[in-house]
């Protein structure tokens, strides 16, 4: 279904990521084969919002004699499993609640019997289904007081002023909103709720006073009217994507989105610019992690404090950015043998180095060196961990800098001026939709310059932008030739866009690639033409 | 009830350990293992089924036992007992009288299956056996997190533990090697105790003094115990295989070896002093379970004294009735040292169980360990281009990308596999209609096979069967809508018109509210679109989607109605929500929608392991409140695994994971109006179909309107491609020669079938030879960086000169489907002379009816015309001398 134009808008977008994961492959030493070791199957659950990952790595070490099995049904299963001793690691957005506010039962973990590992960083993205005038939406914009309001009821319809405000581009529909939350124990929920608590206090007040929420993170978040509850982000994702969902959003991994080919929304951060989660806008704001580093207290080592980084005013943070953790035995018990311990401690060895790579392709953001070495550092703690194979120098992980910075944030790319709060929004897609542009009123101009209109500007005409370019080193569009041409609204052109079925994002590309070889063509020479005059030769 | 059996499937996932898989029924199906275990009357009507083994090939090392006096009609037989590696074997039997089957708990009349790793030091040297202690059996999940589950689980019953009792008479007499007491009978304390498990480490029975056996406590299970030996979520061991109403049985095994299980160590290697090195040896010991049960007490039966078996396995009074059948492992070896630097692929699920099986023997060939991260094919395709260190340049794919002068791609073909519609159901009488006395006796049977025409996938993946929108748990009759539409896929005459044997049965699931419709991926995959493109192509089915009755009356689904064209994945198009009782309601419960009652799985693995494991997921149940330690938060209960004999789940999946897991898989007819099983023979044919696709001729794909008469119409060829100008030859100097590697690996030793670590597993077809040869035309692009001068293979058009390496400025050649063959084109020596030309390309993206395609076709010509124009002025415009790199150059001119 992709035509070339969305093939290679969508490679250019991947290139992006990829360069900076991979930027010093000097790192690449030689390998350094460890000695073969035996290892023993070994068991876990936990978090879905990371199970893309952590499935993917239990595939990986299969060549490596190891046998990983992973049950994704949220971190509050992983973490009950985890105190119940039937699983030997959780996985877990967010450390155990021993005074949980949401209903659930407090989780008592015996003090100094585990350990907190990072193990991937990931935006957690509000994927939606909207289309105006039978055209998908691809380049939504939301703030934080309106995906407030919008999880808890208090804003019902895409026309809403406030989601209007967001989105100048578009003509937002008087559809329904259908907010799509889990309904099972979700990590996913915990961070949002968290989230709420720092940054929308009297909304999430509000709300409380009249759904039981308590007053910590809430696993559960409470259903309310209109919501639909959908279990794991299978399921939340799932839901959204159907045709019957439009007006639909929910909260999902960036990984869920982009394996469904849908768009997510750009939300706003703290320096005013509307951003999605790509690995680098996850990897910048999480600079303003608070890591905690009292390694004297096992209960709360290496667990994260999000408050700075919705506040952070970088314009390319993601605020909505967190890691997902391994819980480690770090004592033996029924469950975990040395053995055991052993194969964990090498299976988390290999995903904190290797692993990290796949990363960006599995929707994912690598860890910075640091939080891998401090990894480290609690690898070791497992019971029967071979701890002399633990460093940095075998990791093989390009990513990894020397002085310990994240290399993604030394390219992250400034987002684009139309993604700043105001008049102007960006047409580019989003998530697993990158390659769908939505022609948006206000237009993209990003390059300022010469005024005059080179695209084709036929009135009535359903032509997006011309001379549009996708630069791929900062993930945007820019008009080629100077110009970024008029775009047409997506709801102002209904009847033409109207045409149903028939003038799909193909055929849009097709009068692009159209115009683009006009202007390629063209507009060089002319500005040649322009130019030379003016200059000796 | 089966929640018992239920809740110890889901303690062993075995399968998803699985490392190489499992021969089932797949390619074997085609071969010479089915086996018919019985004819039915099929002389008097026709409709009756047969019923058939399904397990696993019945290999020339299978081994076949009778019972001793106490089961003077049984006969079991293991399928495999040589050359095994982690694999499924099957047990089957005759001649046990039939299970019965009571609330949460299996009577009487089953077998227990395990496996062992040592001999019994008192057996007579003639005559090894082997020893309990050994035994790996005793692991059930105690704790289980689904409620529902637990709530079934015969607690109180030592069958399924290591427990004996000082009751039994042969338990008290048992003497150990030294002919002392062993006491297993007391070591609990009073009257009972439970038999040792050793592992191989410990060196039993010579094991140094302070080393310790792990024994669980009395009636618990060896979790409780720990040990770090073997536990619920890793145990193979099999506590109730039923027998079914005419005597036989049927249970799919899983031999681990010492990766699986280190503590039964089998296939360890072991030096001999003049064979080279073996793979240690083990037991698989089965332990029939009649009516009685002198484990529990003397003369104990069913009926009188004793609702169900009590006593354990080990316990000696049953252990002595043991069938003990010697397993041959190959060594294990060959796995990647861990630590070196991994060369990176992307790209298609259908391609990961080769991957899997390669991997160990790829890293010690080329010295570099490969790793493949799953992705869909249209992300993994678009992934590849990038100019940047450290990218993957090979995706694997069944579609090519977009042809592009600046980005050539060599595609080498690596697997032959395709798409199938997986099957777990097992015969549940209709009670309506009183089956004949032959179709009777095959209640609970798997059944082995499916007819399955485009319209009737159609109509599975699109709702349209009444059952498949409202769930079963409130009672509920399904939407005014669907209300003239059979309720279930047995219940439509269009499919009893070519499975006739389902007029008999019902196609209902176990239990739960699960809707009986088909496990889907959520995922974007080429193989979604492949099965949409078959579908697309059959009139009928076409008819049905776009809204007219079939024969019979039934129509599609509204929500789907004329809106179903190929696409990448699988809609849930219905919105349709149940509403709860209003007592439920009244208690806080929602409403229970589609999604909610037959969710998505997330990938083709997942599909096929659910299937197995009958486990469809979804909520329904109960409205809990007040929950277990875990949840109280008011929600829907998690369905449980369905019932044995009432088993009843569909998936989408590939030929691999249906293989692994052991799946029956449906026939499907193609275009020439034949059902073919989608086995090596199908697979064959519909390769040999399979023409080039309209915009890459190096890449093939099967039209599903191929009349070819023996092609499975889910035929799928998986191509390494790889962007041969993008690799960054300074950057990553290894890369081209690793990826060469890998495809030489694939195609020649990769192809050789087998379950061994680099053998091509079950559900793949080798290659035949013209792909090989395709392959390796590849490679030297590869390693050039340039493409040959005309497309391998297919002989047809673009003859050489406009091949790769045209200077700057050319316009671009568009190939154009059909064109006349220029003689000389084909180089010699890698086209099979019987190989014809293909004449016709195939659609790449079939039509859709509902396209007003004359405003595309203006838009593409507008669109050429203006790009004409420009190429036309570019002349007179004198354009400055830059790179090519604007996006969406001109659009590609499809045939």
């Amino acid at each position: 279904m992709s035509s070339d134009s969305g093939h290679r808008l969508r490679r250019r977008a991947r290139s992006a990521v990829l360069l900076a994961v991979s930027l010093a492959l000097a790192v690449l030493t030689a390998p350094v084969p460890a000695f073969a070791d035996t290892y023993v199957p070994i068991d876990g659950a936990g978090s879905s919002w990371a199970a893309n990952a952590v499935n993917q790595w239990t595939t990986d070490v299969k060549q490596y004699g190891m046998r990983v099995t992973y049950a994704g049904n949220g971190s509050s299963d992983g973490r009950q499993r985890f105190l119940a001793q039937t699983v030997h690691f959780a996985a877990s957005d967010i450390p155990f609640q021993q005074h949980p506010t949401d209903g659930s039962s407090p989780e008592n973990p015996t003090p100094n019997t585990y350990a907190y590992m990072p193990i991937v960083a990931g935006g957690t993205a509000f994927m939606y289904n909207l289309k105006i005038g039978g055209r998908r939406v691809t380049n939504l914009r939301l703030s934080g007081p309106v995906i407030a309001k919008i999880f808890t009821g208090g804003i019902t319809r895409w026309n809403d002023p406030a989601i209007v405000a967001d989105n100048p581009g578009l003509n937002m529909p008087a559809e329904k909103i259908v907010p799509v939350i889990r309904s099972d124990g979700s990590g996913s929920s915990a961070q949002f709720s968290l989230w709420m608590q720092n940054q929308q206090l009297s909304i999430w007040n509000a709300f409380c006073a009249k759904h039981s929420c308590g007053l910590g993170a809430t696993s559960y978040w409470p259903t309310f009217a209109g919501a639909i509850a959908q279990s794991g982000d299978l399921g939340v994702s799932g839901y959204v994507a159907q045709s019957y969902a439009e007006g639909a959003i929910g909260y999902v991994e960036y990984s869920y989105a982009i394996n469904r080919g849908f768009p997510v929304a750009k939300m706003l951060n703290a320096a005013g610019y509307y951003t999605e989660p790509t690995p680098y806008n996850v990897a910048v704001a999480l600079l303003k992690a608070k890591i905690n580093t009292d390694a004297s207290n096992p209960a709360v080592y290496l667990t994260q404090d999000l408050t700075d980084v919705y506040a952070y005013t970088d314009p390319r943070v993601y605020p909505m950015s967190s890691y997902s953790y391994f819980i480690l035995p770090t004592v033996t018990s029924k469950k975990v043998s040395t053995d055991a311990g052993r194969t964990l401690a090498a299976f988390s060895y290999f995903f904190e180095c290797q692993g990290q790579q796949q990363a960006p392709d599995l929707g994912y953001s690598p860890l910075p060196i640091n939080l891998v070495q401090a990894s480290f550092d609690q690898i070791k703690k497992i019971p029967g961990a071979v701890t002399q194979n633990i460093n940095i120098q075998g990791c093989n992980n390009p990513t990894f800098s020397r002085d310990g910075h994240n290399k993604l944030v030394d390219v992250a790319p400034q987002p684009q001026a139309c993604d700043k709060r105001g008049p102007t929004q960006c047409v580019n897609g989003t998530g697993g939709a990158k390659s769908q542009t939505t022609p948006s009123k206000g237009g993209t101009r990003t390059s300022g310059g010469g005024g005059s209109t080179t695209g084709v500007t036929a009135s009535g005409s359903p032509t997006p932008g011309a001379s549009l370019r996708y630069d791929p080193a900062t993930d945007q569009y820019v008009g080629a030739g100077g110009d970024g041409g008029t775009d047409q609204a997506v709801a102002g052109v209904p009847v033409a866009l109207a045409a149903r079925r028939g003038w799909s994002g193909e055929q849009t590309l097709m009068l692009l690639a159209a115009a683009v070889v006009l202007g390629l063509v063209l507009a060089p020479g002319a500005v040649s033409l322009l130019l030379g005059g003016r200059r000796s030769r | 009830m089966t929640a018992a059996r239920a809740a110890v499937a889901t303690a062993m996932p075995w399968y998803r350990r699985l490392l190489i898989g499992v021969i089932a029924g797949l390619l074997a199906a085609g071969t010479t293992e089915v086996v018919t275990l019985r004819v039915a009357s099929a002389d008097t009507d026709p409709a009756v089924g047969v019923g058939e083994y399904t397990g696993t090939p019945v290999t020339n090392s299978a081994v076949t036992l009778k019972g001793d006096g106490a089961f003077p009609g049984l006969s079991v037989t293991v399928s495999q007992t040589r050359g095994l590696v982690n694999q499924a074997i099957t047990v089957s039997w005759s001649g046990l009288a039939p299970t019965q089957p009571g609330s949460g708990v299996y009577f009487d009349n089953y077998l227990q299956v395990m496996q062992c790793w040592g001999d019994d030091p008192t057996a007579p040297a003639g005559d090894p056996q082997p020893a309990r202690e050994t035994c790996e059996y005793g692991a059930f999940a105690s704790d289980s997190k689904d409620p529902a589950g637990a709530s079934g689980v015969p607690g109180f019953s030592y069958s399924r533990t290591r427990s004996v009792l000082r009751a039994d008479v042969a338990e008290r007499s048992a003497t150990g090697p030294d002919g002392k007491p062993l006491n297993y009978d007391t070591n609990g304390g009073g009257t009972s105790g439970t038999v040792p498990f050793w592992p191989v480490t410990s060196g039993w029975p010579k094991q140094a003094a302070d080393t310790k056996p792990v024994i669980a406590p009395v009636g618990q299970s060896v979790d409780v115990a720990g040990g770090g030996v073997f536990d619920s979520a890793s145990t193979n061991e099999d506590d109730y295989g039923l027998t079914r109403p005419d005597g036989t049985g049927e249970e799919l095994f899983e031999t681990q070896t010492a990766l699986e299980s280190p503590s039964l160590g089998c296939g360890a290697p072991v030096t001999q002093p003049n064979a080279g090195v073996t793979g240690r040896a083990c037991w698989l010991v089965v332990v029939p379970r009649g009516v009685t049960d002198d484990g529990y007490k003397s003369g104990a039966q069913i009926g009188p004294s004793l609702g169900s078996l009590f006593s354990s396995p080990l316990s000696m009074a049953n252990w002595q009735h043991r069938l003990s059948f010697r397993l041959d492992f190959k060594p294990v070896s060959g796995l990647c040292p861990i630590g070196a630097a991994e060369r990176r692929l992307v790209g298609s699920e259908l391609a990961t169980d080769a991957l899997t099986s390669w991997q160990p023997t790829l890293c010690q060939t080329t010295k570099v360990p490969y790793n493949l991260t799953t992705e869909a094919e249209d992300v993994a395709r678009s992934s590849i281009l990038n100019n940047i260190p450290g990218t993957a340049h090979l995706a694997l794919t069944t579609r090519p990308l977009e042809p592009d002068p600046d980005h050539p791609v060599a595609y080498a073909p690596v697997a032959l596999s395709g798409f199938v519609i997986g099957f777990n159901i097992e015969r549940s009488l209709d009670p309506n209609v009183e089956p004949p006395a032959a179709e009777q006796l095959l209640s609970g049977t798997r059944m082995a096979h499916l007819k399955l025409t485009p319209r009737l996938v159609a109509k599975l993946l699109t709702e349209s069967y009444g059952g498949s929108v409202a769930p079963q748990t409130f009672g509920a009759g399904p939407p005014p809508y669907l209300a003239k539409n059979p309720r279930t896929l047995f219940a439509d005459p269009d499919f009893v018109a070519l499975n006739p044997e389902a007029k008999y049965l019902l196609a209902l699931p176990g239990n739960g509210p699960a809707t009986g419709a088909p496990l889907m991926t959520v995922q974007n995959a080429d193989a979604a679109n492949a099965l949409w493109q078959w579908i697309d192509a059959d009139s009928d089915a076409r008819a049905f989607l776009s809204g007219q009755p079939d024969p019979w009356g039934m129509t599609v689904n509204p929500s789907y109605r004329g809106q179903i064209t190929p696409i990448d994945n699988f809609p849930k198009s219905d919105p349709t929500c149940t509403q709860p009782s209003a007592e439920d309601a009244a208690k806080g419960a929602t409403p229970q929608c589609v999604l909610d009652v037959s969710p998505y799985v997330n990938d083709m693995t997942d599909a096929a392991e659910r299937t197995r494991a009958a486990n469809p997921g979804g909520v329904g149940g109960l409205w809990q409140t007040s929950g277990n330690s875990t949840v109280f938060v008011p929600q829907w209960i998690k369905n449980p695994p369905q019932a044995t004999g009432n088993r009843f789940v569909l998936c989408v999946t590939s030929t691999s994971e249906a293989a692994r897991f052991g799946l029956q898989t449906a026939s499907l007819r193609n275009a020439a109006g034949n059902f073919i099983a989608p086995d090596q023979a199908g697979l064959l044919a519909g390769e040999a179909a399979m023409t080039p696709s309209t915009t890459e001729r190096r890449v093939r794909r099967l039209d599903p309107s191929s009349k070819a008469p023996g092609a499975y119409p889910g035929t799928m060829v998986t191509y390494a491609a790889v962007a041969i100008a993008d690799i960054d030859d300074a950057g990553d100097p290894t890369a081209r020669a690793q990826y060469a590697d890998f495809i030489s690996y694939a195609v020649r030793s990769g192809q050789a079938p087998g379950l061994d670590f680099g053998q091509l597993p079950p559900g793949y077809a080798p290659l035949p030879t013209p792909l090989r040869l395709q392959a390796l035309a590849a490679i030297s692009e590869i390693k050039s960086g340039k493409l040959s001068a005309a497309p391998p293979l297919t002989g047809s058009g673009g003859g050489g000169g406009t091949g790769g390496g045209g200077s700057a400025g050319n316009s671009r050649t568009v190939p154009q489907a059909g064109a006349v063959p220029q003689g000389g084109a084909t180089p010699s020596g890698l086209v099979s002379s019987t190989r014809p030309p293909a004449p016709a390309a195939v659609v790449e993206s079939a039509r859709t009816p509902r396209d007003p395609q004359a405003i595309s076709r203006w838009v593409l010509v507008i669109g050429l015309g203006v790009g004409l124009l420009a190429a036309v002025a570019a002349p007179f415009v004198r354009p400055r001398r830059r790179r090519a790199d604007a996006p969406g150059a001109a659009p590609p001119t499809g045939g």
